[in-house]
Formats: C-alpha cells, sequence, structure tokens
C-alpha cells in the first residue's frame, strides 16, 4: 500500500491553531468577556443537606432586598422533568431533575437563585430567603444505595426515563446493562488460572481553567440569545427549550472560546436559570461558578466498582472475562448508563476471547453528580482490567507485554462485544479496520528500556523503582447516533467561511476542521474562516464529546468541502472552455494538468458571484458513522517508590498512540501529553474527600490537587501513524484515550517496585505505604 | 476574596511608623508580611479585618547579617531570596530547603520568614528548620527590643509569643557550623502543597557519635515541636542500627490528629522515618539536606 500521507499538503501538519493570535493578545473571546454592563448578576441558594425536603419556603424578603431583580424557585417555575446531560435525543439519561424541586438530593444541589445588580447584592439577598428542610437519612455507597429498605432518592412520581431502559428509581437504581458472549462459566473452568479481584475509582473534577458560565440576554425581536460555555450548545438550546416550556425557535445558543470542558460542560447546568432570569427581568443575566461550586455542584468522574474475573490457560490464550461494574451516579442519573455501558464497549474488545460476561449497574446517592469526563467509563475500567491482565501474566511466568501481544484484537477483527454494548441500545457490528497496537507496544518497550525491567523480589533498599505498561483504546464518535453537519462556501479573494456544529473547547478543533477543508479544496489553511457552533447560524452538530469532532465532523467537513470543489471545478472548466474531467483543483487554481491554463478561485468566485451563470459555491454536507474504530495506545512508566513513606515519584512517561492520521500532529501530540498528565494526576493525588454529612471537604485548589509543572514527569508522546479508511484523510480520535493510562500503569509499577498491588487509587503516600507494610509483614 | 470598602490598608513608610501605629489599640492593625496566608484564609471564608498594616519591603525587615557564628535575618527576607542565596546555603540549609519548598513560585517571591513564622501553621515550611537553629526571635516595639528563644516562640494551635504592639524584627540563628542539617517534607505533590509531615534535624557528630542532636517536626502537633525525648535519647550516641530503630520508635510518640491532608497514623510512622532518614543520611558521606 502506498502512504496516501505523503502527498498531505495541509493536514499532517502541525499549522498555528486559528485561534492562537486572538487568545495570545488576550482579546475578548471568553463567554466573560461578553458581559454587557448591565448585567444582572445570579446567585444560588445551594443545599446544606444530602437528603432533605423543602418543607417550606419564603422568598418574600429576599426579593425586597436591595439591587434584587427576581427569585427563582420551585414555587414560580415550571415544573419539567429533563435530563441535564447533553446528549442525542431522546437521551439514554432519566428524566429526573427539575429547574427547581421541593426536593434536595446532595450538597450543593439548587434551592433557589436569585439575579440582583451586583454580586454583593445577589449574595445578601441569598442569606434572607427563608427555608426549612425535613432531613431524610442520606445515601452514601453503592452499598447503602442496593441495601433491601434503602431511602428513595428519587421518589417523585413524574420521572422517567424516555427510553426504553431499566429504570427502577424505587430501588435507587438508574440503569442496568449487561452482555453475555459464549459461555463465561465454562471459560472460567477450562482456565488453569483464574483470577477474582475487584476494585474501586474516586471521584474526580475536570478543573477545566474556565469554570461554567453562562449569559442570557433578550435580542431586539424578543428572542434569548445564550452565550455560554459549553460543549453541546445544539442539546443547550432544545434542552433550555423544554425545561422553559418555549419554543425551539426561540432560543439561539452561541459559543464563544472555551477554557476547557473535558466532559464537565456536556451538560446544562447553568444555561435555564439564566435564560429564565433573562424572560423574567428583560435584562442580560450571568451567572459564574466559583471554584468551589465547580467542584461541589459541577459534574464530576463517577467513582466505578469493578470486578474483573479472569481465566486463562497455560499457553496465555484468555478463556473467560467476566467485569461487573457498579457505577456510583450521584444525586442525579445523567450518563449513568452510557458510561458504565464504556466501561465494556471500550475494553472488553481489546482482547480476543470467546467467553464474556458483562454486566452493570448504576445506582443514585446523596453524593455530588457523575457525568462525562475524557475517558467516559474506560478510564475506570481499564483500571481494573490491565491490572488484572498483570496479575495474569505473572502467573502465567509471561512478560506482561507478551501476554498482551499474544491476545491484542488485530486488524480485520471484530469482537461481539462492538454488537452487543451500544448507547441505550445495541451496538453496531465491527471489525477493527486501522491498528498500529502492535507496533505501539514495540516501540513504547523500546523508549522505556523494558528489556531492562527485573522482579520486584531481586529489588532491596529504601527507594525502589519499578516499571509497568497497560495497553488501551476508545472509539471514534457513536455510530448511527453522532451527526455532524457543515457547510463551506466560497468568497471574492478566494477565501471560505467555513461553518461547522462542531464545538471547539480549547482541543483545536477549529483549526484541524479548517486543515481538513483546505486540504480537500486544494488551498491553504489560512484560506479558511472558521465559524463554529452557534445555533442560529452553523449546522447542527451533537457536540465535542465522545471523541467525535475530528472523526465525524471531520469527514462532514471533507464531505462539505468536497461539494464546494465540484461546483468550483464546474466553473472553473465553464471559464476556461473546457470540460470539467480535463481540469482539476491544484493550489487554489482550476487548471489543466500542465498547468499552462488555469484561474484562480478567487477570478472563480467574482465569475459565479458577479458576472455569468451567476450562483453562491457553498457546499454542505452531513455525516453518520457507520463505525467506532478504536484507537490504540501503549503506556509505559518507570517510577520510583519511597518505601520509607509511600511517596510514588513517576520517572518517565511514554505514551504512544494510534489515531490514524494526526491531522495537526502538535495537537495530537498536546491531547496525548496532556492526557496523560490529566490521568496521572488522576491516580495518584486527585480525590474527593467528604465529610459524615455527605459535604465535600476539599472544594478548593488548596486541598484538591491537581499536578502541576513542577509535579510533571518526562512525558514522552510518540504517535504510531495508521490509516483509518472511513476517516477523514485516514484520521481517528486522540482526546480521550490518554487518560485510561496511568492508573493501571503506574499500578503495575507499584507492583513492579514492592510486590505491592493496590485496588484502589488515588496512590496516596498512606495507601502505597500501607500495602508495602502488609507485603512485607 | 473581595477588597471591601470596610478593609483600611496602611503603607506604613518605615518601621518606626509602623511601631507607633502597633502601639496605639485605635491604629493597630493585622500585620501583613506578604499576605500568602492572609489571603488564602480571607478568600475561604475568614472574616478580613477592618485594618491592615503592610510591612511588606519595610527596609529595616530586609537585612541579612552574617557574623562570625550566627546569622541575622529579617523577617522580611522572602522565600525567594533564602533559597537563592548561597551564603544562607551553607550556613543554614535546613531553612533555605525549606523556603526552597514552601507553596510555589510566586508565594515564594512573596512570601516571607516573619509572616510564615507569625502565621503560626502547624504546617508552616520554614518552622521546623528555625527551630532547629537554637535561635532566637527579635522582636520590637515602642518600648524596646527583646529576644524569644524560638523554642518558646509558638505558644499554641495558631498562637506566638509577640504582644500585640509587637513586630518581629528579624531570627538570630546560630550558624550550624560542622553539624549538618537536614529538611525532608511529604505532601500530596511537589509544588503548593500543604505538608503531611516534615522533619528538619541538625545534628553534630564527632569520632562516629552524635555530639548534639536538634529534630524538629511540623504538621504533627499543634504547634511546629522539637523531639526533645529522640534528641535527649541520641546525644552521645554511636550511629549504630538498633540506636537509630530506638530514635524512629521514640519518634512515633508525636500524637499527630487525621485531617484531610492524612490520617493521624500515617503521620505517626511518617515522622519516625524521616528522623530515621536524617539519621541514616549522617552515615553517607554525601552532602546533607
Amino acid at each position: 500500500m502506498s502512504n496516501p500521507t505523503a502527498n498531505f499538503k495541509q493536514v499532517n501538519h502541525s499549522v498555528t491553531k486559528v485561534d492562537a493570535r486572538q487568545l495570545a493578545l488576550g482579546k475578548p473571546s471568553y463567554v466573560d468577556d461578553f458581559r454587557p454592563p448591565n448585567a444582572l448578576v445570579v446567585k444560588m441558594l445551594w443545599s446544606p443537606h444530602a437528603h432533605a425536603r423543602i418543607v417550606s419556603m419564603d422568598v418574600s424578603e429576599a426579593e425586597k432586598m436591595p439591587g434584587v431583580k427576581a427569585v427563582l424557585w420551585h414555587g414560580n417555575v415550571p415544573r419539567i422533568p429533563h435530563a441535564t446531560a447533553g446528549q442525542g435525543f431522546p437521551e439514554p439519561s432519566p428524566y429526573d431533575t427539575f429547574m427547581f424541586d421541593t426536593k434536595v438530593r446532595f450538597v450543593g444541589d439548587r434551592v433557589a437563585a436569585v439575579a440582583a445588580e451586583t454580586e454583593e447584592q445577589a449574595l445578601a439577598a441569598l442569606e434572607c430567603i427563608k427555608v426549612e428542610y425535613e432531613k431524610l437519612q442520606p445515601v452514601f455507597t453503592i452499598d447503602e444505595a442496593m441495601a433491601e429498605g434503602a431511602p428513595i432518592i428519587h421518589d417523585e412520581p413524574d420521572a422517567y426515563v424516555p427510553i426504553p431502559i431499566p429504570y427502577e428509581p424505587q430501588k435507587n437504581l438508574v440503569a442496568r446493562v449487561g452482555a453475555e458472549v459464549g459461555d463465561f462459566e465454562k471459560g472460567m473452568k477450562e482456565a488453569d488460572f483464574t483470577f477474582d479481584d475487584t476494585y474501586e475509582t474516586p471521584y474526580a473534577q475536570h478543573c477545566p481553567i474556565e469554570p461554567y458560565v453562562s449569559l442570557a440576554q433578550l435580542d431586539s425581536a424578543g428572542r434569548i440569545v445564550i452565550t455560554t460555555s459549553t460543549q453541546v450548545p445544539f442539546h443547550c438550546r432544545r434542552i433550555v427549550a423544554q425545561i422553559l416550556d418555549v419554543p425551539v425557535q426561540k432560543i439561539r445558543v452561541i459559543k464563544p472560546r472555551i477554557g476547557g470542558g473535558f466532559g464537565s460542560k456536556q451538560e446544562v447546568l447553568l444555561e435555564d436559570v439564566v435564560a429564565m432570569f433573562a424572560l423574567r427581568t428583560g435584562r442580560p443575566c450571568i451567572w459564574r461558578f466559583t471554584r468551589e461550586e465547580n467542584f461541589r455542584t459541577g459534574r464530576t468522574r463517577h467513582p466505578i466498582r469493578v470486578r474483573i474475573r479472569l481465566g486463562a490457560k497455560k499457553d496465555g490464550t484468555i478463556t473467560a472475562i467476566g467485569m461487573d461494574c457498579w457505577n456510583n451516579t450521584g444525586a442525579y442519573g445523567g450518563h449513568g448508563l452510557t458510561v458504565v455501558s464504556c466501561c465494556g464497549s471500550k475494553v472488553l474488545p481489546l482482547y480476543r476471547c470467546e467467553n464474556i460476561h458483562f454486566l452493570g449497574k448504576v445506582y443514585y446517592t446523596n453524593l455530588p453528580c457523575g457525568g462525562a469526563y475524557r475517558g467516559f467509563g474506560a478510564t475506570q475500567a481499564f483500571f481494573a482490567f490491565e491490572s488484572s491482565m498483570d496479575k495474569m501474566a505473572e502467573a502465567l511466568g509471561m512478560d506482561p507485554v507478551r501476554f498482551r501481544q499474544m491476545n491484542h484484537i488485530r486488524s480485520g477483527e471484530g469482537s461481539p462485544i462492538f454488537a452487543a454494548l451500544g448507547e441505550g441500545k445495541e451496538g453496531v457490528p465491527m471489525t477493527v479496520g486501522s491498528n498500529a497496537l502492535a507496533e505501539c507496544i514495540v516501540r513504547g518497550a523500546e523508549e522505556i528500556g523494558w528489556s531492562n525491567r527485573t522482579d520486584w523480589r531481586e529489588k532491596t533498599g529504601r527507594y525502589r523503582r519499578g516499571m509497568g505498561m497497560a495497553c488501551l483504546m476508545q472509539g471514534s464518535s457513536i455510530p448511527h447516533i453522532d451527526m455532524g453537519g457543515a457547510s463551506i462556501k466560497i468568497n471574492e479573494d478566494g477565501s471560505f467561511n467555513l461553518l461547522v456544529g462542531a464545538t471547539d473547547l480549547g482541543t483545536g478543533s477549529d483549526t484541524v476542521l479548517a486543515q481538513i477543508a483546505a486540504e480537500e479544496l486544494c488551498t491553504t489553511t489560512d484560506k479558511m474562516i472558521v465559524y463554529s457552533s452557534d445555533t442560529d447560524m452553523t449546522p447542527f452538530d451533537v457536540g465535542a464529546y465522545a471523541s467525535s469532532t475530528t472523526y465525524l465532523s471531520g469527514e462532514a467537513v471533507r464531505k462539505a468541502a468536497a461539494d464546494a470543489k465540484r461546483q468550483i471545478l464546474h466553473t472553473g472548466a465553464e471559464m476556461l472552455g473546457l470540460a470539467e474531467k480535463d481540469v482539476l483543483c491544484k493550489d487554489a487554481h482550476v487548471q489543466t494538468p500542465d498547468g499552462k491554463q488555469k484561474v484562480s478561485y478567487g477570478d472563480i468566485a467574482c465569475y459565479a458571484l458577479y458576472q455569468k451563470n451567476q450562483y453562491q459555491i457553498i457546499g454542505t454536507a452531513s455525516h453518520v458513522t457507520g463505525k467506532s474504530p478504536p484507537p490504540f495506545a501503549a503506556h509505559y512508566t518507570e517510577i520510583e517508590v519511597d518505601t520509607w513513606t509511600g511517596n510514588i515519584k513517576v520517572l518517565r512517561y511514554v505514551s504512544t498512540i494510534d489515531c490514524g492520521t494526526a491531522i495537526n500532529p502538535a495537537l495530537c501530540e498536546g491531547q496525548t501529553e496532556g492526557g496523560t498528565l490529566n490521568g496521572i494526576s488522576y491516580a495518584l493525588t486527585e480525590e474527593y474527600l467528604f465529610n459524615e454529612n455527605g459535604r465535600m471537604m476539599n472544594a478548593n485548589f488548596t486541598d484538591y490537587h491537581i499536578f502541576s509543572m513542577r509535579d510533571a514527569p518526562r512525558i514522552k508522546a510518540i504517535i504510531v501513524p495508521s490509516y483509518e479508511d472511513t476517516g477523514p484523510f485516514g484520521a481517528k480520535s486522540v482526546s480521550e484515550i490518554c487518560i485510561n493510562g496511568p492508573a493501571p500503569a503506574i499500578a503495575n509499577a507499584i507492583y513492579n517496585a514492592t510486590g505491592a498491588r493496590l485496588y484502589e487509587f488515588p496512590f496516596t503516600p498512606e495507601k502505597v505505604l500501607n500495602a508495602i507494610r502488609a507485603v512485607q509483614a | 476574596m473581595k477588597i471591601t470598602e470596610k478593609m483600611k490598608f496602611e503603607f506604613p513608610p518605615t518601621l518606626a511608623v509602623a511601631l507607633r501605629m502597633q502601639a496605639n489599640q485605635k491604629t493597630r492593625g493585622k500585620l501583613l508580611a506578604g499576605g500568602t496566608d492572609l489571603m488564602v484564609q480571607w478568600a475561604s471564608g475568614v472574616t478580613p479585618p477592618n485594618r491592615i498594616i503592610s510591612i511588606w519591603g519595610l527596609p529595616e525587615l530586609n537585612l541579612i547579617e552574617i557574623s562570625r557564628s550566627e546569622v541575622l535575618i529579617g523577617a522580611g527576607v522572602t522565600h525567594a531570596r533564602m533559597a537563592r542565596s548561597p551564603e544562607l546555603k551553607r550556613h543554614l540549609p535546613a531553612l533555605t530547603a525549606a523556603a526552597a519548598t514552601v507553596g510555589a513560585t510566586q508565594i515564594q517571591t512573596r512570601g516571607t520568614l516573619g509572616g510564615n513564622a507569625a502565621n503560626a501553621s502547624p504546617a508552616g515550611d520554614t518552622a521546623p528548620a528555625l527551630l532547629v537553629t537554637g535561635g532566637w526571635a527579635v522582636l520590637a516595639s515602642l518600648a524596646g527590643v527583646r529576644e524569644v528563644p524560638l523554642t518558646e516562640f509558638w505558644t499554641g494551635y495558631r498562637q506566638i509569643a509577640a504582644r500585640p504592639d509587637e513586630i518581629i524584627l528579624a531570627f538570630r540563628l546560630p550558624k550550624k557550623n560542622k553539624a549538618r542539617e537536614r529538611f525532608r517534607k511529604i505532601g500530596a505533590r511537589q509544588a503548593q502543597a500543604i505538608s503531611k509531615v516534615m522533619c528538619a534535624s541538625r545534628m553534630l557528630m564527632d569520632d562516629g557519635r552524635i555530639v548534639s542532636a536538634a529534630i524538629a517536626v511540623g504538621s504533627v502537633a499543634p504547634t511546629p515541636i522539637r523531639l526533645s525525648a529522640v534528641e535527649e535519647y541520641l546525644a552521645g550516641k554511636k550511629l549504630t542500627n538498633p540506636v537509630i530503630a530506638k530514635a524512629e520508635a521514640l519518634a512515633r510518640a508525636v500524637e499527630p490528629i487525621s485531617d484531610i491532608r492524612s490520617t493521624a497514623d500515617y503521620r505517626r510512622w511518617a515522622t519516625g522515618r524521616l528522623v530515621r532518614d536524617a539519621l541514616e543520611a549522617l552515615k553517607t558521606k554525601s552532602r546533607s539536606t
């Protein structure tokens, strides 16, 4: 096969981000930069209780406070069940949320909101709201939630789930999903070695630089214009229309530049309130979360208990894989089903096995709400699964790399799991196309020096080094569900307006999509004027999630560009007096193959706009994928454990990645390094600490520790190219997969250093020391 | 944190003016010597005082004087300046190592030795290193100057021996001379992490015996403390394995609390391990800290 990437002029090059200059210069770019001077400030009264009924409430005094323009509470807004999760419609999440309710279900749940002239006035008014609570017994763990006779968190009669999936709120059960392939029990019986281990993964917050922030105002026609920091502008419009009971037609959602999301902003948490205040007051209204609110009320990573049962024969054949997941979704069920489903669907296909059991259950608790977070269930499940793979390799007396090399999925192979597990319905059968995992494994092993790895029993002394690795996969978009649209039109100077629904939240997708359009159109990326995510102006797109933008929206852009290119060729040929078959596009010209006759895109645009047979050259296309091709990765790390204090130092980390064609290699490396550091921080330090009332005690950056640059180890990102035939110019996804590696790779390295196996993280000095002392005892 | 209209900031141009302000109850205010602790406290819900007197940058507090046997460090000297001073590193290596672990670059640039001491957090990074020097805090008021031994400086949880009319002028710290110093901190991450446990030590060896041992720990008691029982045990001992083990066990007699940063159990264990770490380091030829 010839290498198609060799001829690329725009894609597969690290062009500068299209928004780099404006951001570097500090030009108004983000939501709060567009706050009008007369904007009212919104503040929320949050529940101090984990589980309580609101017996009575009096907002009259607050309404009379200076500067207060409106107060919202359950007594004066519509009661419409909905899901805050920004997903396809109808959502695979329960409609268990109300703008305001008579019950509060976690510390940080909404009670009442105030819009006032200033923040101080809004805060002062909140203090005047009188609320009488009847405290209810809270549920803080999965075990408590599952217990017979447990308090029912969602006892309201009007909650329901809009698609046919199991939902039993009287048992605190949000969802259940399972898959059986072959005969799992038989596979376990055939095995020479079996393991049965249970792992726990913690809460975490995405900690984007920009917290949640939304601004709503009425335009001159009385429509509601919402400028918001969102990953899902179109879902946001639909959901706000639903909650406010107004037509979609009445709402416009604009996404400006975004200061990071990582999944947290795949949620509608503020927009309904600012929109309602704008309607009630006629004034622009802005609401920005504090960092504390971002932690308490913002979405988190679902903590999941994962039980792995693994059976293998002496020769290394895996005979059975069992995965049971118990997902704590917190007080509301958004993304509960889909996250637990991805525990299976994004992990189990990685290794060949004929007998697979998967069961995921999702439970409510009175703790903060889980949501979408980079990795989306795969992160939690890979920690468990790749830890068990290492245990099995040791039992087999096999190098962990060799064991994985023997069993990992190859190009041309499928997995019954692809067909069995989808998003609230069955999945899509699929065979893997591009797959450079084998090379990823080898390149990573070379880079880290895997051949120097020694057994933990040979190690002595206070500081012990260990190496660990993990293999990973993810998906690229949700097949037959996600849709992206794009349109592209030409201007007189040969520039193009590229309009996409796709949502750049700092990832660089505007740049990547411009590169794809430019490549298809045989022009340069700097000719693209990209405008994204404005529900009045751009085509629809589901938004930035499920590792979909490059693969899904990118293909929509490529098709739209191809559509425009056909028109350019047509008009160019007409201008040259030649047949379309005798001309081609090259370097922003339509020309004969020898280049002797040619006409520029600018001249073609002027001709079409002003001169003869006039029309607007405009291409438009939509794309739905039939596959979700997995990117693959092999992660390696070398760490040093201080066996006296339990402190872990990550010395080196190697992240190899097969993301198909890297449309923008610098951005792919950035995603890979960023996701890896994000994962290392999650593995080593990040956790939610609750007091006995379910209140998070470390809702700030002093006590919730994300890794800083001083902590960052040497991370080497290695892009191992492959070519995904179904993706734009061979691309598949890159953004999520890299966060899945650090927890299992570091866990395996801790074992290799000390013989201590950890079943839950973060791997704090306290936990590591206890595990080491247990080994030494 | 919001600066409200109620808060009044004073910037006295000289130490004399500052002392006069503090002498009178009506003009007295909360001293701000960098603000890297105070601002965080105010931001997290502690009501800020109405009157704040910034002594940051006062030239009288910014001296570093090195004499034959002692170092005098002004209370206004920043952590960054200490961490970068080769002379301080030679004479007080535990202190400069501690200064280099305070917060992050910005905090080290703004935060001061006097501010860190006056904040009196049990987790204050520089306190154990100050304690092991056996030095003094120099306090000034209109009534005069007096010196308080550092072992008597931290009197209780977030309490110090200075009177309301006094300002910490400087710290008078004996040089380590031939002794060896070491500072180790265990935190959740490299930068901007309040310690779980930390330990500073200054030990003088002669002919394989410990002549004198000063060991101080932080984050394991309401104040930074010296481990006197360990110190007394070690005096005159040879550094044998049983001696080290006994010292470690004695160090574990501390009575820390469990909080969001660590557990009592871990802190006890880690205190013992940090003492062992200091003693093991003495056995090697390698440089201290």
